[in-house]
């Protein structure tokens, strides 16, 4: 089935719940990455700077649709910033995480023996171990950051991609094609990217949206938890944060939006996650994580 | 039985095996990588040769192999360093939180079950209707929503606006110090001492972080209990009844559900590091003074010990329950084996 | 019995079993509440890492401390002097380098042995000891002040001393409180955790980072100051929030240190609470590399700026009115010692800015070549709002058009190292003062042997050096005065630090209406034996 079926919905997809999942998360990181890239054009006002007086509430003023917070800043352009820092941090994450995990899993899975051993080993160790304990550790060391911050995150996937890569290249490897291949000499390196390589990477792209997901929910967590991004940066986890002592006093607007917004990006991933699995292979039910 | 014996056997060497790695990992983290622990002890006013003093002291003055050989032999005997900050014992430190954390955790699992087994249970009863429609995607909402803004949310209503309950802590300050703490596990301390007042108190400092945290795994199991159900109810001894005329709900809890039980209480088992990794949220949302809050605070405080000792236990608490649940579900699912 | 009935009879004793337990539950409610002490709860963010005077330097540390322990001497900030307290009067030499103490007699520990001359020897000497083993941090005092002790008899004690201005200051620091010679050898490292003091209150129980009880000690020497409540749990809280839900509960009565600023002004309005807003005694101030920014025109020119445009909104916009603008390094709280000498500073916003261009200028800056400066500040060490006093000073020094300034927050301990390392061109600062005296606002800073290594400022006036070396020699009050006046000139003169702000919102404190006896002293400390409900 190709990318275009998928989309339009043919072959009776159109009324699956996976394929309606698929979509909304579709169109929510569509509209997401849209605001990411276009932020500096349409934020009405700079998230670094005080906009007006503090707490304004949500609803009241139209300059300030989302109210401000207890310095003043406006908080629909911390939460369109916010979206820009959150998918760039989840962004690189990711793609450091599969630069790392797929070759790894590729070799480990195609040479054996001992390296499979010990990788694997390492891997499982990591792959047990709650992420964001991890990820605090090493924020805490690499100190705050995006980039910091996305390679504190990415650690905790590259077991994630190894596995999958490295289960399916047990497959592929003892395939026919891959022994023709061998036989007629080819090296190393052209099996790996002729023959191995395209046929186990599709496995990878329903890990890679759920990544993503994680990803976010793990920054915005770190974030929260003070060794995420600098506490001005604007950023969901940082913002809700920032502004916990308001809930006391009954502000909920200042939480609730960079919150919520934590929620839908991490729905959208997660619904892309969701559905992507069933529909590229819709006798397959289980989900790849 | 060979197998399975062979595989159990296997499993407990490679125990070790895993808590090493991870020791390993947890060394480089935060020895190798640059930060110096000397300049967080000292104050600004210490002399150069106390600075020095302190650095052979600690042994931070060693090659790293030797270093890293210290470390290993001091964790194995269970000492895990003076706190940089606190200047005790890490172990006494780490070993009251260890268990609040643990109730907490014990408690969320307790509702994670319960709500994922009756909204995986409804999902797969009634198929592919609205309510199996609804039951997946609040298991899918689970996945998505930070713990920190459902528990900010929880304090907002049930705790500021509701007043229901109180929005932090583990304990209430009148009570402090009015019983002695045996267990570590509050809700039993309390009770077996008679003050079921404060048993009541704690009980109600649990319920909202308990409540967020379990809800955030129980989408995992809302989605195994569905799949395990619908594929027991696709059996034959399943048909068979329902051609016998015997009526769907009653298949649902006599037959199915008895049968997927054991393997969907393993698999929560198995979301255990999911647990933890989201009690440090938790904790940190409610000001709930665990493993996690100490984690978080010892890296504001810079605490090198503190952090590493947290570390250490996670990995060590992981590696056992990781194994266990391995070994059950083994037992359970004959495929699992290599 | 088939597995269904099995079923039924298990809900069935659950049913039973919880009922029991509920009615068991609210019978004994009535029963078992305890019988009600005096208690009075304090709920702070503010850590207590030690118990051990010897040991501790935090400020909460030492805040409990005072009340668990007895100085020889100590400050009445009502009379403005330092009064008798262990000690029941003393000598000094004409030289001012040899001081004797006349103890009183029948003070009491809370382990019931009586103080002695061997005490007191023995509480320097082994603060001096553990100083060198680096676990002893604030014992630096009593190692820069005393040259050795000296029993006279069971109640006589001497110091030869190296500085004889400071002998009160650093005797009524908690560093100096007498600690049983017996019972600290016996309990080693666990007098850490369970002290025994002369004070008013005793240690009943310490859980790091959860609570704190202390309780009233019977036997305590002095009447007019013995506690009048039976106990005082101090409970930590994790964050403000909290704090502020638990005090309005009234699961704490007392909140001090800290809760969000937003909060102070908003409990300011409820009527069954009362809010306090002290004067600390500590500063906030902005360090000047003066290596890279030796040009005292270029200095001068932020000093415009700071103090009329950024310190004013710092203080309204960020701190909401909970800090005052200050204009010495020494505290005001010292009101003989104290000049406004950086008054001179604030001008119309207009005019100063005015006035910075002109000094750039002359200093060879323009637009297009600007002065670009690094910032450097601690991310958390003071606070959550840290960086948005970073940001306030960024713009308004970029107002002048001829500055362009780049925020550095650091975690503390890279901070630390950077700052002295020289890293930055300015950086924001704090400081609690170790003891009450001017000479710990201005010497650390100002004399050029310590201005460098510990600050990063890389200061050194000879003539400076001079007034600070005598103002150490002189016990003379006038006199002193006199001296630290003329440094503090010469301060907004060579402008190598720029005083900010007063942090009022790490001293207000909050507190239901029944509690009485609420002072926030003039040196920081919170007399818990004066608090009665």
């Amino acid at each position: 089935m190709n990318l275009a079926d998928l989309i339009l919905g043919r072959k009776g997809l159109r009324k699956s719940l996976e394929y309606k999942m698929f979509m909304t998360g579709l169109s929510i990181v569509t509209t997401l990455v849209v605001i990411a890239v276009l932020a500096p054009y349409i934020v009405p006002w700079d998230p670094y700077k005080p906009a007006a007086e503090e707490y304004i509430p949500p609803f009241t003023d139209p300059r300030y649709p989302l109210g401000t917070n207890f310095l003043g800043y406006d908080v629909l352009s911390r939460v369109i910033w916010g979206t820009r820092n959150s998918l760039l941090v989840a962004f690189l994450a990711v793609m450091i995480a599969a630069s790392v995990g797929i070759p790894l899993g590729l070799l480990s899975g195609y040479v054996g023996g001992y390296i499979d051993r010990a990788l694997s080993l390492i891997m499982d160790s990591v792959y047990a171990f709650p992420g964001i304990i991890l990820a605090i550790a090493l924020a805490f060391v690499l100190g705050p950051g995006i980039v910091n911050v996305a390679i504190a995150i990415a650690v905790i996937y590259v077991p994630t991609y190894f596995r999958v890569i490295r289960a399916c290249t047990l497959v592929v490897r003892e395939q026919l094609f891959v022994e023709a291949a061998k036989a007629m000499g080819a090296d190393f390196i052209t099996i790996m990217r002729y023959y191995v390589a395209p046929n186990v990477l599709t496995a990878a792209i329903p890990v890679l949206a759920l990544n993503f997901a994680d990803a976010i929910l793990t920054e915005a967590g770190l974030s929260f938890l003070g060794v995420g991004l600098p506490p001005t940066e604007p950023d969901w986890g940082v913002d809700v944060s920032a502004a916990r002592g308001d809930i006391v006093r009954g502000i909920w607007w200042t939480t609730f939006f960079p919150g919520i917004m934590i929620f839908v990006a991490t729905l959208g991933f997660t619904l892309i996650g969701e559905g992507l699995p069933y529909l590229l292979n819709p006798r397959q039910r289980g989900r790849i994580r | 039985m060979a197998t399975l014996r062979t595989y159990v056997i296997a499993r407990l060497l490679l125990m070790p095996v895993m808590v090493i790695t991870l020791l390993t990992l947890v060394f480089i983290i935060l020895r190798v990588l640059p930060g110096d622990p000397v300049s967080v002890i000292l104050g600004p006013k210490a002399p150069p040769e106390v600075v020095e003093e302190l650095r052979k002291a600690l042994g931070l003055d060693k090659p790293l192999h030797i270093q890293y050989i210290d470390y290993l032999g001091k964790i194995l005997h269970g000492d895990f360093g003076l706190s940089y900050y606190w200047k005790i014992p890490v172990r006494d430190l780490l070993w009251p939180r260890f268990l609040a954390t643990l109730e907490l955790s014990l408690l969320a699992m307790v509702i994670a079950i319960a709500l994922g087994v009756t909204l995986g249970a409804l999902g797969a009863l009634k198929r592919n209707t609205v309510i199996d429609v609804v039951t997946r995607l609040i298991g899918v909402a689970s996945y998505a929503v930070p713990v920190f803004l459902l528990g900010l949310m929880m304090q907002l209503i049930l705790g500021v606006y509701l007043g229901l309950f109180p929005i932090s802590g583990r304990i209430s300050s009148e009570y402090i110090g009015q019983f002695r703490p045996i267990t570590g596990l509050y809700l039993i301390d309390t009770l077996i001492q008679g003050r079921l007042d404060i048993f009541v108190d704690v009980l109600k400092h649990l319920v909202m972080p308990a409540t967020a945290l379990g809800f955030i795994i129980s989408g995992v199991i809302n989605r195994m209990t569905r799949q395990s159900l619908l594929e027991v109810l696709d059996k034959e001894f399943i048909i068979a009844a329902r051609a016998r005329g015997i009526p769907e709900d009653r298949i649902l809890t006599k037959y199915a559900l008895r049968n997927a039980l054991i393997p969907i209480l393993t698999i929560a088992g198995m979301q255990f590091a999911l647990l933890l990794a989201g009690a440090v949220l938790t904790e940190s949302t409610f000001s709930y003074p665990g493993l996690g809050t100490f984690l978080v605070t010892s890296v504001t405080y810079r605490d090198y010990n503190a952090i590493q000792g947290a570390i250490v236990l996670y990995a060590i608490v992981v590696v056992i329950v990781n194994t266990i649940t391995d070994i059950l579900y083994a037992f359970i699912d004959p495929r699992v084996r290599y | 019995m088939n597995v269904r009935g099995l079923s039924k009879l298990v809900i069935v004793s659950i049913v039973i079993v919880i009922a029991v337990v509920a009615g068991i539950a609210i019978a004994l409610m009535g029963v078992m509440a305890p019988k009600r002490m005096t208690v009075v709860v304090i709920g702070t963010l503010d850590p207590v890492v030690h118990l051990d005077p010897r040991k501790a330097y935090e400020f909460m540390s030492c805040e409990v401390l005072y009340n668990v322990f007895d100085t020889l001497v100590r400050y009445d900030d009502v009379r403005k002097e330092y009064i008798p307290w262990l000690a029941e009067r003393w000598d000094v030499s004409p030289d001012g380098k040899v001081w004797t103490f006349y103890l009183r007699k029948g003070v009491k520990f809370h382990d019931g042995t009586e103080l002695t001359a061997e005490d007191v020897k023995y509480t320097f000497e082994s603060a001096l000891k553990m100083f060198k083993e680096g676990v002893a941090e604030p014992a630096w005092m009593i190692e820069s002040v005393f040259e050795r002790v000296e029993v006279v008899d069971k109640y006589t004690v001497r110091f030869y001393v190296k500085v004889p201005s400071l002998v009160l200051p650093v005797l009524s620091f908690t560093v100096c409180a007498p600690v049983p010679k017996e019972a600290a050898e016996r309990l080693g490292e666990k007098f850490d955790l369970k002290p025994v003091g002369t004070g008013p209150f005793k240690v009943v129980e310490f859980k790091p980072d959860e609570y704190l009880i202390l309780e009233k000690f019977e036997d305590y020497w002095n009447k007019e100051a013995a506690a009048k409540v039976d106990r005082i749990i101090i409970k930590f809280f994790r964050d403000a929030s909290a704090l502020r839900m638990a005090l309005e509960k009234r699961e704490v009565d007392i909140a001090f240190r800290h809760l969000n600023i937003e909060d102070y002004a908003d409990l300011e309005k409820k009527t069954n609470l009362v809010v306090i807003k002290g004067r600390p005694p500590f500063i906030r101030y902005l360090i000047i590399n003066c290596k890279k920014l030796p040009d005292v025109r270029v200095r001068k020119a932020l000093a415009y700026i700071l103090h009329s445009i950024a310190v004013p909104e710092i203080v309204e916009k960020v701190f909401k009115g909970y800090a005052e603008p200050l204009y010495s390094l020494v505290t005001p709280c010292l009101e003989k010692y104290f000049k406004p000498v950086f008054k001179k500073y604030v001008l119309p916003p207009d005019e100063a800015k005015a006035k910075a261009i002109e000094l750039l200028r002359a200093a060879g800056y323009s637009e297009s070549k600007k002065l670009k400066l690094i910032l450097g500040y601690s991310l958390l060490h003071y606070g959550p709002l840290e960086p948005y006093v970073a940001e306030v000073i960024k713009s308004a020094l970029e107002t002048t058009g001829l500055i362009e300034v780049e925020t550095k927050g650091e975690e503390w301990g890279t901070f630390k190292k950077h700052f002295r390392e020289g890293v930055f061109d300015i950086h924001l600062l704090g400081w609690y003062p170790d003891y009450f005296d001017p000479d710990n606002y201005l010497y650390p800073f100002l004399h050029s042997s310590s201005s460098g290594p510990v600050f990063g400022c890389f200061y050194a006036n000879p003539e400076v050096d001079k007034l600070l070396e005598e103002a150490q020699k002189v016990v003379d009050v006038e006199k002193r005065a006199e001296l630290y006046h003329k440094v503090q000139v010469i301060l907004a003169e060579d402008v190598p630090i720029i005083p900010l702000w007063i942090p009022t919102y790490e001293y207000a404190i909050v507190f239901w209406k029944d509690i009485k006896g609420i002072r926030l002293t003039l040196e920081g400390i919170l007399w818990l034996y004066e608090i009665s409900k």
